[in-house]
């Protein structure tokens, strides 16, 4: 089965007064059906970039310099403003994005934001959009007799839930979840993503989860794709990620998370701290920080191979699997 | 734009610093420098300028008499004295002081006719207005009579009698009061011409030369008699004058503009002084204290803020009296709302930072550190709100004196516009326009600054 | 329960700077030196009875609290005095204006809200193009343009030069009769003060619009408004627009003073027959009654609309109930 986002060799730059900074270089990666994927890194390393850009909502000032964003076999790159809007936007592709807490705009009641997508695409009459905007809040547990409240009566928890239950309105094939967790406290993390896990199987979505948090995206993804200073440095198996990182920045990482079980491991941090993409370094945009770093690194930029089936690093050090030399 | 700012403020300062210079006319009391509403002087070139036809009218030394022509028809002669001279009139009128104009007639049994004329080409359209200077003095010893004649030929020969002593007997101290010479006065208009409405037009109604004669006739049957004349000054009012003309006193509208920036300058900068200062004041008092007095001052804060400033400005000026202090001062008291939100929110939010810092130094230190963060922080603030308030001192000011509210004695822009409104003159754009434009730069410049300060001072509001 | 306790607050609010104002109009009044009888006593000349007489009539025999009680009763009733010019009672002269000064307000303030909303939020929209440019320009113009001034260069320039608007007044001497004719020759004598009026007023508006919508633009719910598809312009008047419209209620009460004061300097300038012509007036007679009456009357006019304002925002804003 084909893939149904297919994303290739996207390059994108933001301008600045100062200079172009180059946020998303390269970036190749292919989501399936009913796959949970999961985009990984620290902040600014473009994962938010990449995900705005599937929807064209990116600022004024970005610039698209190459590549291709396939939605079933259509470049929605090339596509103008208004096909974007009525085809692609919330019913193909939605979000929930960064901070829920102030997605939603404080002076209309929720179940109304909800409603206003449905009837935008499927122009069904006001009180059936309603209801099935109820429906959906009732789906991420939330009662009716809430909907009819403004945002700032919900609290952190209900809102985010909320947002998704809006991200579904329109029953898109594809979600993207941008840092579903971050601003929530460790419990109600839990149960939100117990729900988009279980939403996104009842659905069959397909979805994009982001995060700087390697263990929620552990908990949720199939496959993981980490990300640094704008170019994609592992794409595996979530399972084989966390057992048989390859890339010295992604061993970095897992081994920055404290694990709650196995032995009790030294907490190893990256020295260092991410390159300004102003002017990124020459090669590898890793070097720098890099334990294992040669000279063919400060000169020649990686590509990305796989090492075996499924498995893909961009380092000079990695060409094969251990495992599978 | 900041420097924008700065280049037109840098324009108005060397204009109110260098005022004197630029004009030499003081703008409040030096009135009837030419006629009324006298239009600018490259509007119309064809216009009267002030003309003065006798060059030294004091007879300060005896070289003056060869300004004029002099005929005598009898046995009297004319000469010039030093001992006598018209001295004028103490607190109205400076006399030329010694030196005038002898006429003696001593031959007893004679009559003589002095004639002096003093020819002058006229090359303007006719004038409105139109004015002579005479001071005279006879001593009569004996049995004889004289008079004294102000007489104009015109171009076309006709000789316009303006004014006739008549034959006296008698001596006369030097004439008070001095007689009225002058086109402005309708009982001459009428005399001359037979109406009432008429002005100077009829007088120098062409172009071409024109003289003017003051005949003296004597008679003297035993006596003698000796006829002095002194202060003798003939004027051609202007009706073109200055870069901007006159206004309705004839003061120059140029010279108002000019130091019309000293006073605007300075009411603006003083009242936002003041506005800022008391919005400091409250502003610190109630962030930085908090509890009920924040409350207090807020919510006086806030009722003043709704009372309309301007009617309250109105009716206190005009219960107080206007004067330039009570409005500076009042523009002040009713401008410092604004700033002490303003402040206040500012304490608000450095408080909650600097008080940690300043908590875990030493205890004592604690008021020390708060003012040594605090104020500068907010000084910050201030400078640039000082910046913005001024252009609205200077436009409140500008309405206040527009309505007549201003201080009577002092020429503010305003105050011009006022005249233009309350005389009528709409139609004389170079009146009602500069003082406007005035107003609006001056003020522009203040505001670019405070913009460009508030960039330069708040950075961080830029980066949207 | 919110929405009537704030609307409770806001009344009581009012109510108090009303009578702030009512104190202060009395109090300064009486700081005077010298006193309106002693004047009309200097001048006419009246024997000592009849100035006693005048005393009582005034009230002014009374102590001044009686006095004070006095006039906040009569003030109540709508009762201002006599105006020392017309002879008539204050509120009878102003009642004949003030129609005239709320349509010149009205429809400026409608005007320049309205330009002032739409130019802001284009400008908004459209960052560094002409529109934004000279919004800002507008927005610093209307702050140092005397507005007298900009009415005075108006009628010279359209009513003088080029004759096509009225030199001075409401309406035309005599008024026509039939009403449309009638209304249309009050619209084309208001031209001309409406004009310099929004002229000097739209910008702040434009500005503060803009600056709102900026803010607003920035706001994560604008992305995802855009994000589910919905378009600019919907995203632009509607989800935008209700936000920024917040700070623009604020600021249009603060404003409503600052507007009324520039439509009584531009009454003068027009000859317009409203309460500003009637100040210009005033202070030239020294009438204080007359300034009194017009003082409170401009007071509530600006404290009403600012409670108008306060009420406004509790309806769109509905975070504010809930304080």
């Amino acid at each position: 089965m084909p893939p149904i986002l297919e994303v290739k060799d996207l390059k994108m730059h933001y301008e600045t007064m100062k200079g172009d900074v180059k946020a998303v270089d390269d970036v190749r990666f292919t989501l399936e059906k009913g796959e949970a994927l999961g985009l990984a890194g620290e902040s600014g390393c473009g994962k938010t970039s990449v995900a705005l850009a599937m929807l064209k909502l990116l600022p004024y000032n970005a610039k698209i310099v190459s590549g291709e964003i396939l939605l079933g076999g259509r470049n929605i790159l090339a596509l103008g403003d208004d096909e974007i809007r009525k085809t692609v936007r919330w019913k193909r592709i939605s979000m929930v994005p960064q901070a829920a807490m102030n997605a939603f705009n404080p002076v209309f009641r929720v179940s109304e934001q909800i409603a206003e997508a449905i009837v935008l695409h499927e122009q069904v009459p006001e009180d059936e959009a309603k209801n099935r905007s109820l429906e959906l809040l009732r789906k991420v547990g939330i009662d009716p007799s809430r909907a009819d409240h403004y945002p700032h009566e919900f609290s952190g928890g209900m809102k985010q839930r909320a947002m998704i239950a809006m991200a579904l309105a329109c029953n898109p094939e594809i979600i993207i979840a941008d840092e579903p967790t971050t601003a929530l406290d460790v419990i109600v993390q839990a149960q939100v993503l117990k729900l988009i896990k279980t939403l996104q199987r009842e659905f069959g979505l397909s979805m994009i989860l982001i995060s700087h948090d390697l263990s929620v995206v552990a908990q949720t993804c199939d496959r993981s794709i980490i990300m640094y200073a704008g170019k994609i440095v592992e794409d595996a198996s979530t399972k084989e990620l966390f057992t048989d990182a390859l890339h010295p920045y992604s061993i970095g990482l897992i081994g920055a998370f404290p694990s709650l079980v196995g032995e009790k491991k030294r907490l190893e941090s990256i020295k260092g701290s991410p390159p300004n993409l102003l002017n990124p370094p020459l090669g590898c945009r890793f070097h720098p920080r890099c334990p294992h770093a040669r000279e063919i690194c400060m000169v020649e930029i990686p590509f990305l191979i796989g090492t075996h089936e499924g498995h893909y690093v961009s380092c000079h050090m990695v060409n094969k699997h251990p495992k599978y030399a | 734009m900041g420097m924008a700012g700065l280049i037109i403020l840098l324009i108005f300062a060397l204009m109110a610093i260098s005022a004197p210079f630029l004009t030499p006319y003081d703008p409040q009391y030096t009135m009837q420098l030419a006629s009324f509403r006298a239009k600018p002087e490259w509007l119309d070139p064809t216009l009267p300028r002030n003309i003065f036809i006798i060059s030294d009218p004091g007879f300060a030394s005896s070289g003056s008499l060869s300004d004029w022509t002099i005929e005598v028809d009898g046995p009297s002669t004319v000469s010039w004295s030093d001992k006598e001279g018209y001295l004028g009139i103490p607190l109205v009128e400076k006399g030329s002081g010694a030196g005038s104009i002898q006429i003696a007639s001593s031959t007893s049994k004679s009559s003589s006719v002095i004639a002096m004329e003093k020819t002058f080409t006229y090359r303007y359209s006719p004038p409105k207005r139109f004015s002579v200077h005479i001071a005279y003095k006879a001593i009569v010893e004996g049995n004889a009579t004289w008079g004294v004649q102000v007489q104009l030929r015109q171009a076309d020969r006709v000789v316009l009698t303006f004014w006739n002593s008549s034959q006296r007997s008698g001596s006369v101290d030097w004439s008070v009061p001095r007689p009225e010479i002058d086109t402005n006065d309708a009982s001459l208009r009428f005399r001359l011409f037979g109406d009432i409405l008429a002005d100077a037009t009829k007088v120098f109604p062409a172009q071409g030369d024109y003289a003017l004669i003051i005949l003296v006739r004597t008679e003297t049957g035993d006596g003698t008699v000796k006829v002095y004349l002194d202060d003798v000054s003939a004027r051609i009012w202007a009706e073109a004058f200055g870069y901007l003309g006159t206004d309705n006193y004839g003061r120059d509208i140029f010279t108002q503009l000019i130091y019309g920036s000293r006073i605007s300058m300075i009411i603006g900068t003083f009242s936002a002084f003041i506005a800022v200062l008391l919005g400091l004041l409250v502003g610190l008092t109630s962030g930085y204290l908090g509890g009920w007095l924040d409350e207090f001052l807020m919510r006086t804060n806030d009722i003043l803020l709704t009372i309309p400033g301007l009617p309250l400005l109105i009716v206190l000026t005009a219960v107080i009296g206007p004067s330039v202090w009570s409005v500076i001062i009042l523009i002040g008291l009713l401008g410092w709302m604004g700033i002490a939100r303003l402040i206040r929110s500012q304490v608000l939010s450095l408080k909650s930072k600097v008080f940690v810092e300043a908590s875990r130094a030493s205890g004592a230190g604690t008021w020390h550190i708060i003012r040594k963060h605090l104020i500068p922080n907010v000084m910050t603030m201030a400078y640039t709100q000082l910046a913005l308030t001024v252009p609205g001192a200077i436009v409140t000011e500008a309405a206040l004196s527009f309505l007549g509210l201003g201080d009577p004695f002092l020429q503010t822009w305003g105050k011009m516009l006022h005249d233009v409104q309350y005389y009528g003159a709409v139609t004389e754009w170079w009146w009602a326009i500069p003082p406007g434009i005035c107003i609006a730069s001056l003020s522009m410049a203040f505001v670019l600054i405070g913009y460009a300060l508030d960039d330069i001072f708040n950075p961080k509001l830029r980066k949207r | 329960m919110g929405l009537r306790s704030y609307i409770a607050k806001r009344v009581v609010f009012a109510a108090i700077t009303m009578f702030i104002i009512m104190t202060l109009n009395f109090a300064i009044f009486r700081l005077m030196p010298g006193d309106p009888i002693s004047l009309i006593a200097d001048a006419v000349r009246l024997r000592a009875e009849q100035v006693r007489r005048l005393y009582e009539l005034f009230g002014l025999d009374k102590p001044i609290w009686e006095q004070y009680v006095q006039y906040v009763i009569q003030t109540l009733q709508g009762f201002y005095g006599y105006s020392f010019y017309t002879q008539r009672p204050v509120s009878q002269d102003i009642m004949e204006r003030l129609p005239n000064t709320l349509l010149l307000v009205g429809t400026s303030t409608v005007l320049s809200i309205i330009i002032g909303m739409v130019v802001g939020i284009v400008a908004a929209a459209k960052r560094g193009s002409v529109i934004d440019i000279s919004a800002i320009s507008f927005g610093f113009l209307g702050n140092s343009v005397p507005v007298f001034w900009l009415g005075l260069i108006l009628l010279l320039l359209f009513g003088v030069s080029f004759k096509w608007f009225p030199l001075r007044g409401t309406t035309s001497v005599p008024a026509p009769n039939e009403p449309l004719a009638l209304a249309a020759d009050i619209m084309w004598h208001m031209t001309l003060p409406t004009l310099a009026l929004v002229i000097i007023l739209f910008g702040g508006y434009a500005l503060i619009m803009r600056a709102a919508m900026i803010d607003v633009l920035t706001e994560d719910y604008i992305t995802l408004a855009r994000a589910k598809g919905i378009d600019e312009r919907t995203v632009l008047y509607k989800h935008a627009l209700r936000n920024a419209m917040l700070p623009m209620v604020t600021v249009i009460s603060l404003a409503f003073g600052f507007l009324l004061t520039g439509a009584l300097l531009t009454e003068t300038v027009f000859s317009w027959y409203g309460l500003g012509r009637y100040i210009w007036d005033a202070i030239l007679k020294q009438d204080y009654p007359a300034l009194q009456g017009i003082f409170f009357i401009i007071s509530v006019m600006v404290v009403a609309a600012n409670l108008i304002a306060d009420l406004i925002y509790a309806v769109l804003d509905p975070r504010v109930r809930y304080d």
